[in-house]
């Protein structure tokens, strides 16, 4: 490997160490990688905007001789207006900016009703009501489907019961509403069954990685740089951290007897 | 304090290290459990990539960032080994400004792949093609539904869209085939439904994050989705239905081994909850 | 006040309008009208995205300049900022060399740096609340009410049915009695039916919500996008 991959290795490595030092306690190393990312992605993001959209789609066509006179104006626009949306840093010069965000809102609006009262609305509205009753063969499996049909009806509506706070939940609307919560708690539980799976997938990467990054080929990138950041964080708490007289560290209390969590 | 108290109020970086033992365990000395069994949904998203015959094009939109690579860039590769495999002709693109490095690396390496295992070379420009990123999420994709090289007048790579051969014949989206979406949340495959596919009557497959997979359900019962692979689990159920090792197979063992711990951590809560008497006070 | 303040609302109304009806609207030049108008929407995007990176740019060099607390990670994140402008200003934007281009093996500067930096920071701040699911579950996670029993029941249910280990113990014992009680079907059943119809709801509600939003945009009743103190 050549000496900028292993350098690679080892500024990810500790990189990934630090970030995980928060488990035990906020600390400098820590906030060190959270700014070095925030910088990273606030410079990925302006090269993205620049060479990604705005240098290839509109600076390279203006300035193009293949491209003729209309074209260049319609495409002077979006970047006057673009340009002029610059100027809502500047609180004064505030009001320039509003025609564009005035089109990219009302444009984004205008498009959104027609799909969503298609794809959403009348599509999902009218896959509610499936065939409730079983056709063909009298047989289990039908009975079964025609179950689960009728009960995606009903679940439908008392959770569109739910959140319907236009009238009083009283008498049979009340009693849609509560199904309604419990439906929803039974959709969140399986929900947190598929985040938990979610996370645990990232966290096994990180570790397969610290583990890739432990060989001889790596330098044994990832127990140096464990031992380094262990003993920082033990100097960082027993010689640097300042402790100003009256000051100790607040513990928590324990919550009273019979209080609810 | 007796010990139903002590645990209830236990420090919970105690709790941190026990979960990172138990994913850190099948790492340091891997083992074996039980096989993978593919799911409906798995073997619909295999089974449409699957029909369509060769050279027929085809649209992936790795709509993921860094935060959910472990998740869908096993998925990515996967696609991606599968139509190389298949002699398909893709277009890549992204809806997440911060997923184009890893798209460009996957398409890089599963190149280099498809060339070393399934003695097929794919060139550039002709077979496939990235195509990059644009601003505006939703906005691009409604652009695309209408004229794809208004929307993205070069490549990733600065080279006129036109000029590749694999953009003959292709306006818009009704020009692919098959549309995939491996997303992570906004934008995603939500905005594939609304604004590509309900209106071009695409035939469209998803892949997500486990998190957001409970929310492609309607979608697959409406029609409005052909198949879905949800998270890592769903991404190893792809590699061995086509018998392609890839990198999701590997923590199956970890996010089993974690998901019984998640469990006996509920269970545990629940028991010292009831044993303490505290579910008893209002 | 007519160009501050009427004028954008004029322009949210009959570019708003005119795209709802677009939709119905199917000829060619409502179509070439819809494309143009998403170029310009993603070029306009653009440019509000360099605002907002702007703003925190702004909001650090004044930490920087007063000496406040921690004014030290902020010259940090400007010298990470820098770095990723210039090598991506450098590279043109791509982490790896174009196709038919030699190059090293780990890609450009700016991917060097976007491989070894911006990766392994975003996806271990996600990995970490792994550890925060798993604390959750121990400390908070308790069966107080019916409804929050059924989100347990479920929740286990699915973390069983999500574990190859889970489904192979499950097969082998309960699911020998008939093939329709293998818990994979179960799972199947549960994500396609239970969960499947409350997110419908939520999905149409939403939906519903959005048409609401998107009306009052172009009516001018909500105007918060046009910032100001009320100009």
């Amino acid at each position: 490997m050549t000496f900028l991959e292993i350098l690679g290795i080892w500024f990810a490595t500790a990189m990934t160490l630090f970030i995980l030092s928060f488990l035990y306690k906020d600390n400098p190393f820590y906030k060190l990688a959270e700014n070095i990312f925030v910088g990273v992605t606030l410079g990925y993001s302006v090269v993205g905007a620049i060479w990604k959209t705005i240098y290839p789609e509109w600076v390279v066509p203006l300035f193009s001789s293949d491209v003729g006179i209309w074209r260049k104006g319609f495409l002077l626009i979006p970047g006057v207006l673009g340009i002029l949306a610059l100027a809502r840093i500047i609180p004064k010069l505030n009001w320039l900016s509003r025609p564009a965000f005035a089109f990219v809102m009302g444009w984004g609006a205008g498009v959104a009703i027609p799909t969503a009262v298609d794809a959403f609305v009348l599509k999902h509205t009218s896959k509610t009501v499936s065939a409730i009753l079983p056709g063909g063969e009298f047989t289990f499996g039908a009975v079964f489907t025609a179950f689960s049909n009728l009960l995606i009806v009903v679940i439908v509506l008392c959770v569109l019961v739910y959140f319907f706070f236009s009238i009083e939940h009283r008498g049979p609307i009340r009693v849609a509403s509560r199904l309604g919560v419990l439906f929803l708690m039974v959709a969140f539980g399986i929900a947190y069954g598929n985040t938990v799976m979610g996370r645990m997938a990232l966290l096994y990467n990180r570790f397969f990685e610290l583990k890739q990054n432990a060989s001889g080929e790596s330098y044994f990138a990832t127990p140096i740089l464990v031992l380094v950041t262990v003993l920082g964080l033990i100097v960082h708490e027993v010689w640097i951290k300042p402790r100003p007289p009256g000051t100790e560290d607040v513990q928590l209390e324990k919550p009273p007897e019979g209080a609810s969590t | 304090m007796n010990a139903s108290e002590f645990f209830l109020n236990l420090d919970r970086r105690w709790i941190f290290l026990v979960i990172g033992l138990v994913v850190l365990l099948p790492i340091v000395r891997p083992f074996d459990l039980p096989g993978i069994k593919p799911t409906d949904q798995s073997k619909n998203y295999f089974d449409t990539m699957n029909a369509v015959p060769e050279g027929t094009k085809i649209l992936i939109s790795a709509d993921f960032d860094p935060g959910s690579k472990p998740e869908l860039y096993p998925m990515l590769e996967a696609t991606l080994r599968h139509a190389f495999k298949k002699k398909l002709r893709i277009v890549v693109m992204t809806l997440w400004l911060t997923g184009i490095g890893m798209v460009e690396k996957a398409i890089k390496d599963n190149v280099a792949y498809a060339k070393d295992h399934f003695g097929v070379e794919p060139q550039e420009g002709k077979d496939y093609v990235f195509i990059g990123w644009k601003t505006g999420g939703s906005a691009v994709v409604i652009g695309m539904g209408v004229n794809i090289l208004e929307m993205f007048s070069q490549d990733n790579y600065g080279k006129p869209l036109a000029e590749h051969p694999i953009m003959a014949g292709v306006k818009s989206l009704k020009d692919f085939k098959i549309v995939v979406s491996l997303s992570a949340g906004t934008p995603g495959f939500k905005e594939w439904v609304q604004y590509g596919v309900q209106k071009n009557n695409l035939t469209f497959v998803g892949g997500c994050t486990g998190i957001i997979i409970p929310e492609a359900y309607p979608y697959l019962q409406a029609g409005q989705m052909k198949g879905v692979l949800g998270g890592m689990k769903g991404a190893a159920e792809y590699e061995k239905l086509l018998n392609i090792p890839g990198t999701a197979t590997g923590g199956m063992v970890a996010l089993s081994l974690a998901q019984f711990m998640i469990i006996l951590l509920v269970a545990a809560c629940n028991i010292i909850y009831i044993a303490s008497g505290r579910w008893r006070k209002p | 006040m007519f160009v501050k303040r009427t004028l954008p609302m004029l322009v949210a109304f009959g570019v708003g309008f005119a795209f709802a009806l677009q939709y119905y609207l199917p000829f060619s030049f409502s179509e070439d009208a819809l494309s143009a108008t998403s170029k310009w929407y993603s070029i306009i995007a653009s440019f509000a995205l360099l605002l907002g990176i702007v703003s925190v740019i702004q909001s650090h060099a004044r930490k920087i300049q007063t000496q406040s607390v921690g004014w030290g990670y902020s010259l940090v994140l400007f010298f990470a900022f820098a770095s990723m402008v210039m090598m991506g200003a450098f590279s043109a934007g791509n982490a790896e060399t174009p196709p038919g281009v030699k190059g090293p093996i780990y890609g450009t500067s700016y991917g060097w740096l976007y491989n070894n930096a911006m990766i392994p920071l975003q996806t271990t701040m996600f990995a970490t609340l792994a550890f925060y699911v798993a604390s959750a579950a121990f400390r908070a996670f308790r069966a107080k009410t019916f409804g929050a029993f059924l989100l347990l029941f479920f929740a286990v249910v699915m973390l069983f049915g999500k574990a190859s280990l889970g489904v192979t113990l499950w097969d082998e014992s309960i699911g020998t009695i008939h093939a329709s009680l293998q818990l994979d079907r179960i799972i199947e059943w549960l994500m396609g039916t239970l969960n499947m119809s409350a997110r419908r709801a939520i999905l149409i509600g939403v939906a519903l919500g959005m048409i609401a939003t998107s009306l009052k945009i172009i009516f001018g009743i909500e105007r918060t996008y046009l910032g100001g103190k009320g100009e």
